[in-house]
């Protein structure tokens, strides 16, 4: 028995490692590493993996759904293993990165190491507290497990033991965390609800990275450490990290989307362009509300075709593709009969009503805002110190643009996400009490990369 | 520097407060793993995580189970059982949604369309459902109570010769086969 435990941890351990290395293989591929450079300690690289190599995976199981072949470990880990050698072979860099290498400023070494020593340790404390408790209910069992467990036992999506489960839970939640929890399943055997707990500290890992590369790139050391400590410290986001919620998952790739479209922006290019749609699709494989997100990150790229800043064949070709990925889970769901999406369906359809109580709905979440310790899973002073950066710098002409642009994205979030439960047939209380919160989680990025940005154009700041 | 440092400042305080109430709930979920039973609704997830769990390799994968239970709290029994196919029968009182609007209106509203499914699902334990179900299960697995509680021992419902062969019983759990002449 000792044996079959340990094969199994170990079995555990490679499928994480095996994440990462999917990550990693991606963007050696669409950034090489400086020469010279010790890429495997970079915070940027190990940020971008945790989120697009679990992304990955899960496209890779989809794919291998498709073709009909039944998912297991070795299926899975094995290809990643072999192309290893060759996708991270060491190539020359063609232009410097501008949210990969974006160059820090000479002081911010020494505060930019403390905080990531920080997150460091917060990811560890996460980490520890996850693991004191399997998974075994909430939408952490309904939206992922469940369906992980249905995707573990039959080795594909089954489609029809998902529409035969005696208590269906969200049966048409994106696959990418069930996916990954499957994978996860199989290595783990009878202590499945519990090795999934780090894929979700993991997440936090990413996001925190995220926010420290983000801050520092862009803001004085001084300002760069309050702003990523407040964030750092936001209880609603850190306890997030225990539950076995996918909220910062996605939230770390909104980020990281946010970040990738501004350096694609800067300097369009294919590769950039890539790792834009690769992100865009992860969130649409996140969660639900990532569907929305991967939808309307297409207006960037085609505001770039419009411009003439990419080539509009080759940008087409990327967008068609990605529009796709993004919209290929909510079509099969739709052809499958697996459960309802939001908005579809009579019960949502009282639009009149929906608008009277827009405005409470949108009044109380803007309370949430601002509530800096009523609540356990509250923000802090998060929200209100990235606002307050953020509005106060749109007086300078050099930072508006960027900060409007954050600010605008943020807004119309939030407006979505307001509009949307104000629609909704649940009773609306109970849902808006237990649901927002988490999303505002989502639109969190907004607020943090609107402060970042507020210092306006600096050294610090990619060309 | 002062407003950045009062700053961060309230953002531990609020960390360290949030933090102090959240981990002793966490902490208590997992003393409730290896502890006593306890009467709190909370506990159920738990519960069906200790209790099903270790019944699970008991049974063949192939095996149609009827799974009968006193609570009518929706708990992710499938998740436990997977892949075999489940039926699912749950004692509802009447009264429940009245009880609950005392203590929580809000929850107590979204209580009743989960209500409402469970009995559009065919999933409100009765005689009559029992006696649908018993003779098409291969096996019958009990959550807090035994069958004898839960009425599965009641004549008429069963073929004639068929019974109830106990199996395994784990913690708040009992495992039957329904063996047939």
């Amino acid at each position: 028995m000792p044996e079959r435990s340990a094969g199994q941890l170990a079995a555990v351990v490679l499928v994480y490692a095996t994440q990462a290395l999917a990550g990693w293989i991606v963007v050696a591929r669409l950034r090489p590493p400086r020469p010279g450079g010790r890429a495997w300690i970079e915070p940027r690289r190990w940020s971008r993996a945790l989120l697009l190599g679990p992304a990955l995976l899960a496209l890779q199981m989809l794919a291998m759904h498709v073709v009909g072949l039944r998912f297991g470990v070795a299926a899975v880990v094995t290809p990643w293993w072999i192309v290893a050698p060759f996708a991270l072979r060491r190539r020359p860099a063609t232009v410097p990165d501008a949210t990969l290498e974006a160059p820090a400023s000479s002081a911010a070494p020494v505060a930019r190491r403390a905080v990531l020593a920080l997150a460091l340790l917060l990811f560890v404390a996460a980490l520890v507290v996850g693991l004191w408790m399997p998974v075994t209910t909430g939408d952490a069992m309904n939206q992922f497990a469940l369906n992980a467990r249905v995707y573990e036992t039959h080795g594909s999506l089954a489609p029809e033991a998902l529409r035969a489960l005696a208590v269906p839970g969200h049966v048409e939640y994106p696959p990418l965390v069930s996916l990954n929890e499957a994978l996860l399943f199989l290595a783990g055997g009878p202590a499945r609800a519990l090795v999934i707990k780090p894929f979700f500290a993991l997440a936090w890992l990413a996001w925190m990275l995220l926010v420290i590369e983000c801050c520092f790139a862009f803001l004085a050391p001084a300002a760069a450490s309050v702003v990523a400590l407040v964030a750092l410290l936001a209880p609603g986001l850190a306890l997030a990290a225990t539950d076995g919620y996918a909220d910062l998952r996605l939230a770390a790739t909104v980020l990281l989307l946010a970040l990738a479209g501004r350096a694609l922006w800067l300097q369009p290019g294919g590769r950039r362009l890539l790792l834009y749609a690769l992100c865009a699709v992860a969130c649409a494989l996140t969660k639900l509300e990532g569907i929305a997100i991967g939808l309307a990150a297409a207006a960037l790229p085609a505001l770039l075709v419009l411009r003439r800043r990419l080539p509009a064949a080759r940008t087409a070709g990327v967008l068609l593709v990605m529009l796709l990925l993004v919209l290929a889970w909510p079509a099969y769901t739709r052809a499958n009969g697996l459960g309802q999406m939001a908005l579809v369906g009579a019960e949502w359809h009282d639009a009149a009503g929906g608008f009277l109580r827009l405005p409470g709905v949108l009044g109380t979440m803007l309370l949430m805002l601002v509530d800096i310790g009523i609540t356990t899973h509250c923000f802090g002073v998060f929200w209100l110190t990235c606002l307050a950066l953020a509005l106060w710098s749109l007086r300078h002409r050099d930072s508006r643009p960027a900060v409007g642009v954050a600010l605008f994205c943020g807004a119309a979030h939030l407006l979505l996400y307001a509009a949307v439960l104000a629609l909704t047939p649940a009773d609306l209380e109970w849902h808006v009490t237990t649901a927002a919160p988490r999303l505002l989680i989502h639109v969190a990025p907004w607020a943090l990369l609107a402060a970042a940005l507020s210092r306006g154009g600096t050294a610090a700041e990619p060309a | 520097m002062l407003v950045a440092g009062l700053v961060v400042g309230l953002q531990l305080v609020v960390f360290a407060r949030a933090t102090a109430q959240a981990l002793p709930l966490l902490w208590q979920g997992r003393q409730w793993f290896s502890g006593p039973h306890q009467p709190d609704v909370a506990y159920l997830p738990i519960a069906a995580a200790r209790s099903l769990g270790p019944l699970e390799p008991s049974i063949p994968r192939e095996a149609r189970v009827l799974l009968v239970t006193p609570s009518p709290f929706v708990l992710p029994y499938d998740f436990y059982l997977a892949p075999r196919p489940l039926t699912l029968l749950m004692r509802v009182d009447p009264t429940l949604i009245e009880k609950a609007a005392a203590l929580h209106p809000a929850t107590a509203r979204q209580a009743e369309r989960w209500l409402t499914k469970i009995f559009e699902r065919g999933q409100v334990l009765t005689e009559e459902r029992l006696r649908a179900e018993l003779p098409r299960a291969d096996y019958v697995v009990t959550f807090l109570g035994d069958a004898a509680q839960l009425g599965l021992l009641a004549p008429g419902l069963l073929p004639p010769g068929a019974r109830l062969e106990p199996v395994d019983r784990q913690d708040q759990a009992a495992l039957y086969r329904v063996e047939r002449p």
